[in-house]
């Protein structure tokens, strides 16, 4: 619970200065700390935090009457939480809210909250989760996290043996 | 000659139109697939609910329905699939949290192997097939990424080694490189070699963890002619992968 209630003050605090990096940074280091205590609520703040980053970017939804109620209801929900201590309510809340802007705001949006989920779960993935542990709790489509995941640098990393080996052991198998 | 499937690799080679590899090789090779329950709940059940994401478990399904992939008749060694999830998610931790890193599917996988005597399980995702062949180089990763914080359970990672003692893994490059070698490519004519390559840089873009290097290996495997083995792995490429 105080991870949860922690990952809703920074993205408070990165909120009021509007620092949108930090914003960015909140939802990557949620979705590692949801991977690390298993907890599909952190995941959440990081969803969040990643649309609040991307919507933010767009001139045409930044300057909208919706997007600065949003942000005053997201300090209010924030402040509260910070007073109650009732961070799962607020995290599900700002889900909530996210999904009416991104009603409002139409495709972009929409595949944004979709985007954020892949980034948790490619983030979830690098950090040790297996490709179905990274989608079960991102709730990423498999094939689309897989494609995403195989669209990055990833899997560099993971070399245990030379193809010639590799194929030689293939072939025993296949015999 | 049994296979096991995990969900990762019937994904890279259905999203890349060449699940049918598969039944080439059940064909000509007698290869059997076989594939847990989980398994088909995470590759078909769950994605055919998102129309947007559903074609690639549609053709999972077909292959099942036509007996290119059999089911697993139920959950088999519900047991060992527990101990495996359990050994594997305490292996590491970090801030004295338990890393909770292997899924069901993944598990249910591994427990089939022993009981269906299965030659490998094909698993295109990272994390289990490390746990097979190099549990140093996860560690390796995880402390990067933790920056150091990471902590091992050496009775937990003992037992599972104990566990996966002897399991092979193949990805679906694997896959394709055996059936390119038997001549599933040949319908591409002039461009067999080519299309195979190609293959295999489309199922790294559907995910199967392969690295460029990997890859470029590849380049230089050749069809073997009729009557000629194949070329044995050099001393040069396996000391790379000398442990000290």
């Amino acid at each position: 619970m105080a991870i949860l209630q922690d990952a809703l003050c920074r993205l408070f605090k990165a909120v009021q200065k509007g620092d949108a990096e930090e914003i960015k940074q909140v939802s990557a280091d949620a979705a590692r700390d949801a991977l690390v205590h298993d907890d599909a609520e952190i995941v959440e703040v990081s969803l969040v935090a990643y649309s609040i980053y991307k919507m933010g970017q767009k001139p045409y939804i930044r300057h909208s009457k919706e997007w600065a109620a949003f942000l005053q209801d997201l300090q209010e929900e924030l402040l509260e939480c910070s007073e109650d201590g009732d961070a799962p309510r607020t995290v599900h809340r700002l889900m909530e809210r996210i999904h009416q802007l991104s009603q409002r705001f139409g495709r972009f949006a929409q595949s944004t909250v979709e985007k954020a989920r892949l980034k948790a779960a490619a983030q979830m993935y690098a950090h040790g989760a297996s490709l179905a542990k990274a989608v079960q709790l991102s709730g990423a489509p498999l094939s689309e996290a897989a494609a995403y995941i195989g669209g990055t640098k990833i899997a560099e990393k993971y070399e245990t043996m030379s193809i010639p080996t590799r194929m030689e052991r293939t072939r025993r198998l296949f015999v | 000659m049994n296979f096991i499937c995990d969900s990762s690799t019937l994904i890279s080679l259905a999203e890349t139109g060449t699940l049918d590899a598969l039944a080439f090789l059940k064909q000509n090779a007698g290869a059997r697939f076989f594939v847990p329950p989980a398994v088909i709940f995470e590759s078909i059940q769950r994605p055919e609910e998102i129309t947007a994401f559903a074609f690639s478990a549609f053709k999972i399904e077909k292959a099942l329905d036509q007996g290119t992939l059999e089911r697993l008749p139920s959950k088999r060694a519900p047991a060992k699939t527990k101990d495996i999830l359990r050994h594997s998610n305490n292996v590491f931790s970090v801030n004295r949290q338990p890393l909770k890193i292997i899924q069901t599917g993944e598990a249910e996988a591994l427990a089939a192997y022993e009981e269906m005597q299965a030659k490998a399980i094909l698993v295109d995702e990272k994390t289990t097939r490390l746990f097979i062949e190099d549990p140093a180089l996860l560690q390796q990763s995880l402390e990067q990424e933790y920056r150091g914080n990471v902590k091992r359970n050496d009775d937990a990672l003992n037992s599972l080694k104990k566990l996966l003692n002897g399991m092979n893994c193949i990805r679906s490059t694997e896959i394709l490189a055996i059936a390119f070698e038997k001549g599933y490519f040949e319908g591409f004519k002039k461009n067999e070699e080519k299309a195979f390559h190609a293959a295999l840089y489309a199922v790294r873009k559907a995910g199967c963890s392969i690295t460029t290097h990997e890859l470029l290996e590849y380049q230089e495997l050749r069809k073997p002619e009729a009557g000629h083995k194949p070329a044995a792995p050099s001393a040069a490429g396996a000391a790379r992968f000398a442990k000290p």
